[in-house]
């Protein structure tokens, strides 16, 4: 056993990444190491085709890492855990249950007795604000709805760590902000570690206790910077100084790295 | 199928070399007389007709199709695709009571009563002993109302008394040995095989049939038939082929081994075989159809006691009035 | 207004059927066809009434139901789980394979001899004809609609919790649901086909046998009215299956 600094959740060393595939191999990661504490709230931003996506799927146990290794809670990541709870960009509710039955989900997989998960189901759909539409079937529910069901169910499930895969992309700008703020009000309640992924650098700094920005194809840690900025983070905290400032810095890296892939893909042509 | 093309060729070859050579009689219209057929003995003096040329002597050129069942030869024929048959009564009582005048009856050539019956385990003594059993028969033909006459003569219900299975004769030896039934109705050859086999006996033939004994008909006796239209566009040609058919009943009767050897291609049965078939037929020559068919016509009285014997059976659902579909003309 | 276009092609239909049924009818009773080849609807209609009367129609009915329904019971019973276990295991996916291949394109009919020899002249011998042509392509179908499913709700059960099992039973098997009730429905229309040809061979009961026994006894309408029936009693179950189905599949609603 390697070990583990103190309050260390997650522990990604040196991992890379290489899919073979018709045109060769492709390095998604190379060398990769990140940290994350317990109850923190990072935020990892890149230019899309970065290798985020991979990475979160490396973390969950979806994909094995080609090389290096992820630990959780100082135990290597071997397989699929239901300790990472996952959320999806496209939601990955079941249209065939209804929402109390996609919350109750991962209870019924922990063969919880059937009264017990509907009362702890209830009080997560009660917590994302989707009381009055415990029977209701997904395929009626607006995306931001879907995506609220999808929240609910993870922490349903109780998982050490919530994975997000730009959950709120597919979004309206209005149902967008919405969820944010919902999301950090559950991030200060539950004080979940969570490692979020996002290619908004807005996004980032209103949710993030740290953003991580990622280098373009073969993915590596561009640039570490704390977001020291208080919550909650209202219009004030948006229009303030720290905030501009904070920003610029992430999206000069951002910019010289999108720059940077878009010359690879020429030079690919 | 592909035998059907076979016969079909040696059929043609036949007709090719037929030529037209002339009979003693006004000369055909058509050269070329269709026949349906199947490797049944009733068929057995059309084959040999052809095989020793005793239609091209009359300037006749006959093929030979072969069918399975008597309903689909006499489909064909009401269809205009055969122009004479030979047929088990019954299909031809059946299309009468369909009310068809396509067609007309003008003879029946054979008699073999004790070549099909009831055989059945040797434990089941008589009629009455079938109650409880396991009896199968083909459905819808003679055998069928040999069953359905026996059970009436021994009064059994044959919805309730015993199980009666619909089962084709071919079927039956292997139903027979691994004892999924009791006894079975079926004909020669097959009957002769079923006969043979140890721990089984015969129980009842067709003369125990009760219109046999007052009308000396089976359950169902071989017949045959002729289209109307056929008939009336080419009487020359019927009456070639009449006395052609007959003549090969009458080599049949006196040189049954000279064309056993011609049936063997027909049958494929073993020379010793076809020769114990052969035994077991009384053939009806010529001079006998007029007295069976039309004057006193005891034949036909027979076949419309059959008529109604099948309607008071539920087979089919009126009675006709077969002496309307007598070809009186071309009756020898 | 859907329900008025519905109401309005219903009517078309009906009316359509009546004028064909109107101009066969006139035909027949002209004498432009012989009876034996073609009866008019008033006869096969005489002879419905008749056989309703003498019990033997719905006899017929009930047998030939009865054995459609047990085989492709059976069938689906076993297709359905075999089918989604297959679907989601590529390895034994492509042991079975070859089974499948060389099952799937044997006619009902090529069975009869053996079934025959194995199961004798039984009901059971009936079941196993349906249940023969129709497990090979329900199995096929159901391995189909498994592939259907979006590996990303497969992933999404296996991130909370769930084991291979619980994805087989939770995921792949209502995912595929509505695609296996398709395919179903369409191999109740080929155990019907199965269970004319099997009966057409030591059977005594059923329309297969029915309508084969009307052609012996030239009895065209009898023919007729045995088709006739398959028709009708095919489109109730249809019904019948599309309110199973309706509560089967709620969510598609």
């Amino acid at each position: 056993m390697d070990p583990v600094e103190n309050g260390t959740k997650i522990s990604i060393r040196k991992v890379s990444k290489i899919f073979s595939g018709k045109q060769g191999e492709v390095t998604a990661l190379r060398e990769l190491s990140l940290d994350v504490n317990e109850g923190e709230f990072v935020v990892i931003v890149g230019a899309s085709g970065c290798g985020k996506t991979t990475l979160l799927n490396l973390v969950a146990g979806f994909d094995a890492p080609t090389r290096g290794r992820i630990l959780l809670d100082g135990e290597p990541v071997t397989g699929i855990t239901p300790e990472c709870g996952m959320i999806f960009q496209h939601y990955a509710l079941f249209p065939w249950k209804t929402v109390q039955a996609n919350v109750e989900f991962g209870l019924k997989m922990k063969r919880m007795p059937r009264s017990e998960r509907r009362n702890r189901a209830a009080k997560f759909i009660d917590m994302v604000g989707l009381n009055g539409f415990e029977t209701t079937y997904p395929h009626h529910l607006s995306g931001g709805m879907k995506q609220r069901v999808s929240i609910a169910r993870s922490l349903a499930n109780n998982p050490k760590v919530m994975l997000l895969d730009e959950p709120f992309a597919a979004l309206d700008a209005m149902t967008r902000q919405v969820l944010q703020e919902q999301l950090v009000r559950i991030y200060e309640k539950h004080r979940k570690t969570i490692l979020f992924i996002t290619h908004s650098i807005d996004e980032a700094l209103l949710l993030s206790s740290r953003i991580v920005v990622m280098t373009a194809r073969p993915g590596r840690i561009a640039q570490e910077i704390v977001n020291d900025l208080p919550y909650p983070r209202n219009a004030d905290v948006q229009l303030s100084n720290r905030f501009m400032e904070i920003k610029r810095t992430i999206w000069e890296s951002v910019q010289a790295e999108v720059m940077k892939s878009m010359e690879v893909e020429t030079d690919q042509r | 199928m592909k035998k059907w093309w076979k016969r079909g060729l040696i059929a043609v070859a036949v007709l090719m070399t037929a030529g037209f050579s002339m009979g003693a009689y006004a000369q055909p219209e058509k050269v070329t007389v269709v026949y349906g057929g199947s490797s049944w003995l009733g068929h057995y003096p059309a084959w040999v007709g052809i095989e020793k040329g005793l239609f091209k002597k009359h300037g006749l050129g006959v093929l030979f199709q072969n069918f399975y069942a008597s309903s689909g030869r006499m489909g064909s024929l009401v269809a205009g695709d055969v122009d004479v048959a030979s047929t088990g009564c019954i299909s031809a009582i059946a299309l009468m009571a369909a009310g068809t005048k396509a067609f007309m009856a003008f003879g029946t050539q054979d008699s073999y009563a004790t070549v099909e019956g009831i055989i059945a385990k040797e434990d089941i003594k008589d009629g009455k002993a079938l109650k409880g059993k396991r009896l199968a028969a083909p459905f819808a033909s003679s055998a069928h109302v040999l069953v359905l006459d026996i059970l009436a003569q021994n009064n059994l219900d044959p919805e309730k008394d015993l199980t009666l299975i619909n089962l084709k004769v071919n079927e039956m030896p292997a139903a027979l040995r691994s004892g999924e039934i009791d006894a079975c109705a079926a004909w020669t050859p097959h009957f002769n095989k079923l006969l043979h086999m140890p721990g089984h006996h015969l129980l009842v033939d067709d003369t125990q049939f009760s219109l046999y004994q007052e009308y000396r008909i089976g359950p169902g006796p071989d017949l045959l038939v002729v289209r109307t239209e056929f008939a009336q566009q080419y009487p020359n040609t019927c009456r070639a082929f009449v006395k052609g058919y007959f003549e090969a009943v009458d080599l049949l009767t006196h040189d049954p081994e000279a064309c056993a050897e011609v049936l063997v291609k027909l049958t494929h049965l073993s020379m010793a075989d076809q020769m114990a078939v052969l035994r077991d037929i009384t053939w009806i020559p010529g001079n006998q159809q007029k007295a069976l068919m039309i004057e006193p016509g005891e034949f036909v009285t027979g076949m419309q006691q059959l008529a109604r014997f099948l309607v008071k059976h539920g087979q089919i659902d009126n009675v006709p009035h077969v002496k309307d579909w007598i070809a009186e003309r071309l009756v020898p | 207004m859907k329900d008025h276009q519905t109401g309005k092609s219903l009517i078309i239909g009906i009316a359509s059927l009546l004028v064909f049924l109107t101009i066969w009818e006139l035909v027949c009773r002209k004498g432009l066809i012989e009876p034996l080849f073609l009866p008019a609807p008033s006869k096969v209609l005489s002879r419905a009434v008749k056989m309703i009367d003498n019990g033997q129609l719905i006899a017929h009915t009930l047998a030939s139901t009865r054995r459609v329904m047990v085989g492709f019971m059976v069938s689906s019973l076993v297709a359905i789980p075999f089918g989604i276990f297959l679907g989601s295991f590529g390895f034994f996916r492509a042991v079975f394979d070859p089974f499948i291949s060389l099952l799937r394109p044997l006619p009902s009919m090529s069975w009869i001899p053996l079934s025959l020899l194995w199961l004798g002249i039984t009901e059971t011998q009936k079941y196993a004809i349906v249940f023969m042509g129709s497990f090979a392509p329900s199995l096929l179908y159901i391995i189909e609609a498994t592939k259907n499913i979006d590996p990303l709700l497969i992933r999404a059960a296996r991130n909370l919790g769930a084991s291979r099992v619980d994805v087989m039973r939770e995921v792949i098997l209502p995912g595929s649901l509505p695609q296996i009730i398709a395919g179903l429905k369409v191999m109740l229309g080929i155990a019907w086909t199965c269970i004319i040809s099997a009966e057409l061979v030591a059977a005594r009961q059923g329309l297969g046998f029915m309508i084969m026994n009307g052609k012996e006894y030239f009895q065209t309408d009898t023919v007729l009215l045995g088709m006739v029936m398959i028709s009708i009693t095919v489109l109730i179950i249809d019904v019948i299956f599309r309110r199973f189905e309706r509560r089967l599949l709620p969510w598609t609603q």
